[in-house]
């Protein structure tokens, strides 16, 4: 059990402390990894508490929103910042697990424990996220797509910390819709797919991304269904709702859980892909009147 | 700073000045019910799901199951028993007296902090939005409509 609690007051000082020690594991929220130590399922005797490192701020650089590490999901969800530059993002937070589990969770833990059956990975994915790595030996961006190596499992190396999470604010000059759907069962979601659309002045999708997440081992992109939405104008793009739900269905790599097998998530996906795509394109003809 | 056996934690819980000396993997839970005495607060599912461990801090509410009670140091802490006394219930209290809104009574403590967070953010929720909230405490008996009409009744929508 744990018996030692670090609290570092610096991201130098905490980096000092990560890295080489299986049972020293960081510690934000503890929404996961406490549940894994009371479960026995993670031997665990020393914590390194982030969450006097000033990585709660929630900011836009004039590019992107940046997002803390330990910045919480109930956080998120009521920034003004991340609510009208990334909405997806706010809704998706804002519907993390429960009430609870949105107070004292944090958007890095999520991204770092890596479960399969969370949204926020996914719709980060459809917002060409990227996260920021730092460990004693530097820092680099990682697009949040290469992040994710398999379920539990990310490219985070054992001195490294995720400190922020960069998402591209949106050019003034194009519109964006972002539409994610999932299906939660209890609290964590089962499957889940979205659409994101960029349009150009002319009225046609500029940069179009279509990927599948919780369900999934690791959120993924379609990448046959985005190239069947891009350059196309919003009319030709919604006419092939149902050509994108078949190829995220055909392509998505669904694991079986204890709600649904692989067959029928593949079937939801295709469900959910494609009402992401009407979601997403009605959202940007109601904009442009 | 490392904080071995016997960390000090220093915490208001229901308005009172509280100093302990802790280890640091004690959980808020068995703080509030073993060290304090206060046993409102219950252990349901112990993974973050029941809600029966609902308690508030900093005016937010936590699961007190799966939160390290040397996180709440410097903080404010409210449990069921914070929220009214004998003769003097809170209005969601008596409206869940009023309403008969429980049965055995173990969920009730937490659906009373989580319902006072709820209140506190939305103070004219709709049956919607208490639905939402609220979906994160589990009740076994009542079907959770009489939690639902009560919260409403001591908000006045």
């Amino acid at each position: 059990m744990i018996d030692v609690l670090h609290r570092p007051g610096s991201l130098e000082e905490a980096l000092e402390l990560i890295g080489g020690r299986e049972d020293r594991r960081v510690y934000a929220g503890g929404t996961e990894l406490l549940l894994l130590v009371k479960l026995g399922l993670a031997q665990v005797r020393e914590l390194v508490d982030l969450k006097r490192l000033g990585l709660d701020g929630i900011t836009h650089d004039g590019t992107a929103v940046v997002i803390g590490a330990c910045a919480t999901h109930a956080e998120i969800a009521r920034s003004r910042t991340v609510r009208t530059l990334v909405p997806a993002l706010a809704a998706a937070a804002g519907e993390l697990g429960n009430v609870r589990v949105r107070t004292t969770g944090t958007i890095g833990g999520n991204l770092c424990f890596a479960e399969p059956s969370s949204d926020l990975g996914c719709v980060l994915l459809l917002e060409d996220a990227e996260v920021e790595l730092r460990s004693r030996r530097g820092t680099r961006r990682v697009e949040i797509g290469r992040f994710f190596v398999h379920a539990f499992t990310t490219v985070l190396a054992d001195d490294e910390l995720l400190v922020t999470v960069r998402v591209p604010a949106h050019p003034q000059s194009r519109r964006r819709a972002t539409r994610y759907r999932r299906i939660a069962l209890g609290e964590r979601p089962t499957a889940g797919a979205g659409v994101s659309l960029d349009l150009d002045a002319g009225g046609r999708v500029v940069r179009a991304r279509v990927a599948v997440g919780a369900g999934s081992a690791r959120p993924i992109r379609i990448g046959e269904a985005e190239a069947r939405l891009q350059g196309q104008d919003l009319a030709t793009a919604r006419e092939g709702a149902e050509e994108v739900g078949r190829l995220a269905a055909a392509a998505c790599e669904p694991i079986r859980d204890v709600h649904a097998s692989p067959g029928y998530k593949r079937h939801l996906v295709g469900v959910m892909a494609r009402r992401a795509l009407e979601d997403a394109t009605a959202e940007l003809e109601a904009d442009r009147g | 700073m490392r904080d071995r056996a016997g960390l000090r934690l220093r915490v208001r819980v229901n308005g009172e000045e509280v100093v302990r000396e802790i280890s640091p993997g004690r959980l808020l839970l068995d703080f509030l019910r073993d060290d304090l005495r206060l046993t409102a607060a219950k252990r349901g599912c112990d993974v973050q799901v029941c809600g029966a461990c609902t308690v508030l801090v900093d005016g937010a509410p936590v699961s007190s199951c799966c939160y390290l009670a040397a996180d709440a140091d410097g903080r404010e802490v409210v449990t069921c028993e914070g929220l009214g006394r004998p003769g003097q219930r809170s209005r969601l209290q008596e409206a869940f007296v009023a309403l008969g809104a429980f049965q055995c009574g173990y969920c009730t403590p937490g659906m009373l902090v989580a319902a006072t967070a709820l209140l506190a953010e939305h103070p004219h929720p709709t049956r919607e939005q208490v639905a939402e909230y609220m979906k994160g405490n589990l009740c076994r008996c009542t079907g959770y409509a009489r939690i639902v009409d009560a919260i409403l009744l001591a908000a006045g929508s």
